[in-house]
């Protein structure tokens, strides 16, 4: 809380005047980056477009990756929208031509194998291997997402 | 001066270690903390431990073995999947250690025991070149992991269960699409 407002040049009460906790300031970020990377999303034409940028951006920014991991679970217990997951869920219905119940468990657990690409590409650092599994993502999204 | 080895202090180091873990998470896991968990010191510590890293490394190997223990060499990619989200739910704090050691792993061109025994379930596959066997077990990987993480920070409940339902279809699916009918469907 003391970071934050030091880096918005404002004080540590007033933070907290505005957010009850460090859990509410970072649940209010979350919902940024959210808003943020469906910028990114909504131009995609296809899942595999999505599933890359979204891959990427974990990537690039490794501290929302951590945000993601952190708030997704509090936004899937309160079933709070999605953006993201929810753009792809209805691209990946009309690419595949599936039925809803289908694109939610696809989508979902694509989402998974993104989040989990993105990890271990984290914690390999840079290299040939990180490109393999980049690849290798990408490779099980497009085999998933034909008709 | 040459230090006896003694593997009881170096046990009782490791179990402290692992309590920290599993009650606080990695980042409690210091140095310091764990000799105070363990009754011991700091420089006692340094002298059977390299650094933190070696301490997690031992850490890590623990997981690791459970882990391993609770697999049979003849599992279905399934059944694995399902017995490793049952000990990432469990031990909600080994996942990103356990991510961290097949990270390096991979990085190393190593391969643990459980990438072993993903891959070796995806090489029976008719008509799958080793290339591919070899890129769908990352995809697996990544999957099982992005998963694991995911259940971890949610706990118990109806969400964790549909997401580990939606990765055992995912697997499925994926594994069928390489069957050599299919894919001959999809290159026509």
């Amino acid at each position: 809380m003391r970071e934050v407002a030091r880096q918005a040049n404002t004080t540590t009460p007033t933070v907290y005047a505005r957010f009850a906790d460090r859990d509410a300031l970072l649940w209010e970020v979350f919902k940024t980056v959210q808003a943020d990377a469906y910028l990114r999303v909504m131009r995609c034409e296809s899942v595999e477009q999505i599933a890359e940028v979204v891959l990427r951006y974990l990537i690039d920014f490794p501290g929302r990756l951590e945000l993601l991991n952190r708030c997704w679970p509090r936004a899937m217990a309160e079933g709070s929208p999605q953006p993201v997951l929810d753009f792809a869920r209805k691209k990946l219905q009309q690419q595949r031509k599936c039925s809803d119940a289908d694109a939610r468990e696809i989508s979902l657990s694509l989402a998974a194998l993104v989040v989990g690409a993105a990890m271990l590409i984290r914690a390999m650092g840079s290299g040939y291997v990180s490109k393999e599994v980049f690849q290798s993502a990408m490779d099980a999204v497009s085999t998933i997402c034909s008709p | 001066m040459p230090r006896k080895p003694d593997p009881q202090l170096e046990q009782a180091i490791v179990d402290a270690g692992l309590r920290l873990l599993d009650r606080q998470g990695i980042s409690a896991v210091t140095m310091r903390e764990v000799a105070k968990a363990a009754g011991t010191t700091t420089p006692t510590l340094y002298e059977r431990f390299k650094d933190r890293e070696a301490l997690l490394d031992s850490i890590t190997n623990f997981h690791r073995d459970r882990l391993v223990a609770t697999l049979e060499p003849d599992d279905s990619l399934e059944e694995a999947g399902r017995k490793f989200l049952a000990y990432c739910r469990r031990n909600p704090n080994s996942v990103l250690l356990l991510l961290q050691r097949i990270a390096k792993n991979l990085k190393a061109k190593k391969q643990g025991p459980v990438y072993e025994l993903v891959r070796s379930n995806l090489v029976k596959i008719d008509g799958l070149t080793a290339k591919e066997a070899e890129d769908l077990t990352l995809a697996t990987s990544s999957l099982i992991f992005g998963t694991a993480l995911l259940i971890s920070n949610l706990g118990p409940g109806p969400a964790a269960t549909e997401l580990e339902r939606a990765m055992l279809k995912l697997m499925r699916r994926l594994v069928d699409s390489h069957k050599p009918q299919r894919k001959e469907k999809r290159q026509r």
